[in-house]
């Protein structure tokens, strides 16, 4: 009797007191679990805690098992180690975002430098294309400058002077054949660069005075003075010169610039006066 | 020691194994509830309410139930309940952060797209800036 009572508490207490079973399903939950957060490439470097702790855990609730311990302990202890499993995972993929914030910023710094490169390298041909603008400008200056050189020198050429009527060139009388309106070849080298000039400033126009001595009579003056003032206009004409560009006068012998009474003032008398306008056209007088 | 008070031991020890439900009663988890009171605050703190609400809710669930537990002089069930809801408001805090951070990468990513469409039009069109 007291043998067989013994045996009875002997046995209970060497199974733990329970039926317990050998499986449990939360178990094989966190076996799987902590497997899964184990094998993450992170798991040491996001999650070393979580991951030791679970495994400890699983461990505690496999020996429970083992042990034949209560099926609550072991359910509480594989409880444990999915939770911290699971934290783990959590924690493993904060790190991810982390990297991913980092990696973002980077490429946010790359994508901002490139659009300073892209601004500094507009900013550069703006620079450029400024610059090569003003480069003509100064060209054109040049030119112009140029330009107004030659015409100021091709006047001179012209032996031009500034009078009230503004610029006069005259051609003396030895241009032409005594008494007669034909310019002599000497008269060539004024003409072509007359019409040089007026092709140079398309402004200016013409105004081809034709002048006599007091010899002879008024008629023949006024008429001498009239051909000699054409033959000049048909020159400039035969050089590309536009005829509305000239006008001529026949002066006769009205307006002298020396005396009638020598042969050195009569000669200066007998000329041909061209008075060039200003470059929009205008004459300064009309009329000497 | 007479043969009948050996079976009157044997039996009480008996019953007493499985009257107790087999589980010796430890002392009060003192210092498992004080250490699920602070995580499951610091899941409070975390803003675990809007990243991890059910995983908060059973830590304050577990919490409740260690302390009634306590009260109920079941101090085993106490200590199993409190380290739940250690793990439950850890897992939630844990959870919380790693929300916050997905979200800030998401963010971030948004921003990014935004600047390359910005800069591809740039390139497409470098007059305008």
């Amino acid at each position: 009797m007291n043998r067989n009572i013994l045996s009875a508490v002997l046995v209970a207490l060497a199974t733990g007191c329970a039926t317990t079973p050998m499986h449990s399903d939360r178990l094989d939950e966190a076996r799987a679990e902590v497997e899964k957060v184990s094998a993450d490439p992170l798991a040491q470097q996001a999650a070393g805690k979580d991951v030791e702790e679970a495994r400890n855990d699983l461990q505690r609730a496999e020996t429970a098992l083992q042990q034949r311990q209560a099926p609550v302990d072991v359910d509480h202890l594989a409880y444990l180690a999915l939770r911290h499993a699971q934290s783990g995972e959590a924690r493993i993929a904060e790190a991810r975002a982390r990297q991913q914030v980092a990696q973002a910023q980077d490429e946010r710094n790359r994508v901002q430098l490139h659009e300073r490169e892209l601004e500094a390298q507009n900013a550069r041909s703006a620079a450029e294309n400024a610059k090569s603008s003003a480069a003509a400008a100064q060209n054109d200056a040049a030119n112009a400058q140029s330009e107004l050189a030659n015409a100021r020198q091709e006047l001179k050429d012209l032996q031009a002077k500034q009078t009230a009527r503004g610029l006069v060139m005259t051609l003396s009388d030895v241009l032409f054949d005594t008494g007669q309106a034909t310019l002599k070849p000497g008269a060539d080298r004024a003409l072509d660069r007359l019409a040089q000039f007026l092709k140079d400033s398309p402004g200016t126009n013409l105004l081809v005075e034709g002048h006599t001595d007091s010899v002879g009579t008024d008629d023949y003056n006024l008429a001498l003075s009239q051909r000699r003032a054409q033959s000049v206009a048909d020159a400039l004409s035969t050089r590309g010169v536009a005829t509305d560009r000239v006008q001529t006068k026949g002066l006769g012998k009205a307006y002298p610039v020396a005396s009638n009474d020598t042969q050195a003032g009569r000669q200066q008398n007998r000329r041909v006066e061209i008075v060039f306008s200003d470059k929009s056209g205008q004459f300064a007088q009309s009329s000497p | 020691m007479s043969p009948r008070i050996i079976t009157f031991s044997a039996l009480a020890l008996v019953t007493a194994a499985l009257g107790a439900g087999c589980a010796t009663q430890g002392p009060i988890p003192t210092q498992q509830l004080t250490m699920a009171r602070t995580l499951v605050e610091q899941a409070d703190k975390a803003d675990a309410q809007r990243y991890a609400p059910a995983d908060l809710q059973r830590a304050h669930d577990e919490l409740s139930s260690a302390e009634k537990a306590v009260n109920d002089q079941k101090y085993d069930d106490a200590r199993r309940y409190a380290e739940n809801a250690q793990v439950d408001a850890d897992l939630a805090s844990a959870r919380a952060s790693s929300g916050e951070a997905q979200r800030a990468a998401r963010e971030v990513d948004r921003t990014i797209d935004t600047l390359k469409q910005e800069s591809e039009r740039h390139a497409n069109d470098p007059g305008a800036h």
